[in-house]
């Protein structure tokens, strides 16, 4: 800690986790070994671009060979996709700030995860804490990746996404988490939005989603929802 | 985020600088130890400056240590970090240098502990103040842009849910 004198007895925090930086600032956190053809971000994870053309073929692929099914495909590849997620944002940020995850402030964890989504291209992640005491998380996605490209369809297409955040807050919680997407921007809404809670107690969102129900009347319809946790 | 140097290299693609990029290469140059100096003084100045800010906000917002563990030494540090990113974007010419290094993250994480759009732009503009204050008129200049920016930058947060200030 430095003794800078603020006031006296007071000195400034620069001990905190916080003080070491951004691990996602822009112009540092990935870089590309041409020789090698490697990008690996500055904790060493190897990265590669995923282009629209293969997002749009491996979803298209995906759709012509499962059909009905395609949905139930894209939430479980995301689940596991999220679990390995949530190891590997674990690991590089114990790395980089020195310190386990669960020791981190509920702000600073939120912080690192947006920029974990921005800088990846995943799109402009908010989470939404409102609900979170009636055991509810809002994520909240503009410009998701998916439902960009996708454009327009009659279902939420960002059912991969909800999958990566059952996946990543049941791995990070150790709880029986799922998530179901509630809006879409292919279907029309301003932003993709997601609900995450215990896996018994969203059983009926997907139902609840296709019968018209909204975002707001879901939430509240969970709020009624009481499971043995 | 590009600097000037990196924004005029990447303009000339496959081809020789032109008579004009290299004297805006040659001005910016020639602008370092200048850059340089005013890094130098907002070092020595800064404990000075956010002392100031503090001092103010102590006064505003006297309920704000009862929320916060550490909140002053915390808000001293934040304080410490946002002028050294603004010091660094001065270095470089780069206005979006601090934004996509520290502040949009960084507004993220306050916006998350419950500060209000009002505390931020309170907290940024007594930064701009302070530092007009505190360091010579050219000095506060080349920097008064980013100082600006911040301020828009970081009061851009939603009401929290739960304010905390």
């Amino acid at each position: 800690m430095t003794a800078e004198t603020i006031a006296p007895g007071v000195q400034s925090a620069s001990d905190d986790i916080l003080f070491r930086g951004n691990l996602y600032a822009e112009g540092i956190y990935a870089k590309t070994d041409v020789v090698k053809g490697v990008t690996r971000n500055r904790l060493g994870t190897r990265l590669c671009s995923l282009s629209e053309d293969f997002l749009l073929g491996m979803r298209r692929a995906i759709v012509d060979e499962c059909g009905s099914a395609a949905d139930a495909v894209f939430k479980s590849c995301g689940k596991r996709w999220g679990a390995l997620l949530a190891r590997r944002f674990e690991k590089e940020m114990s790395e980089f700030y020195g310190k386990a995850i669960g020791e981190f402030s509920m702000s600073m964890f939120l912080g690192c995860l947006v920029e974990l989504f921005s800088h990846h291209g995943w799109g402009k992640l908010n989470l939404d804490l409102t609900h979170y005491e009636e055991g509810l998380l809002i994520a909240e996605l503009r410009s998701a990746i998916m439902a960009d490209l996708v454009k327009e369809a009659d279902q939420p297409a960002d059912t991969l996404f909800a999958g990566i955040f059952g996946g990543f807050f049941a791995t990070l919680t150790g709880e029986d988490l799922d998530c179901v997407q509630t809006t879409c921007t292919a279907c029309g809404a301003d932003a993709s939005r997601f609900v995450i809670g215990l896996t018994p107690r969203l059983a009926d969102v997907e139902a609840w989603r296709n019968d018209g129900t909204n975002h707001a009347d879901i939430i509240a319809n969970l709020a009624q929802v009481r499971v043995k946790g | 985020m590009y600097s000037r140097m990196m924004q005029i290299i990447n303009a000339s693609d496959s081809r020789y600088l032109t008579a004009q990029e290299q004297e805006q290469v040659m001005a910016y140059c020639a602008s370092m130890p200048k850059r340089f100096q005013v890094s130098r003084l907002v070092e020595q100045k800064e404990t000075e400056i956010v002392n100031q800010v503090i001092a103010e906000l102590k006064k505003r917002y006297a309920n704000f240590p009862n929320l916060h563990d550490r909140a002053w030494e915390k808000g001293f540090r934040d304080l410490q970090l946002v002028l050294r990113y603004i010091v660094q974007g001065m270095l470089m010419d780069d206005l979006d240098m601090a934004a996509d290094k520290l502040l949009y993250w960084f507004r993220t994480i306050v916006a998350s502990a419950g500060m209000t759009p009002r505390f931020m732009r309170d907290t940024y503009t007594l930064l701009r103040d302070a530092s007009k204050q505190k360091l010579p008129p050219d000095a506060y200049q080349m920097l008064e842009t980013h100082l600006n920016r911040t301020i828009e930058i970081m009061a851009d947060i939603p009401e929290p849910y739960k304010p905390a200030v």
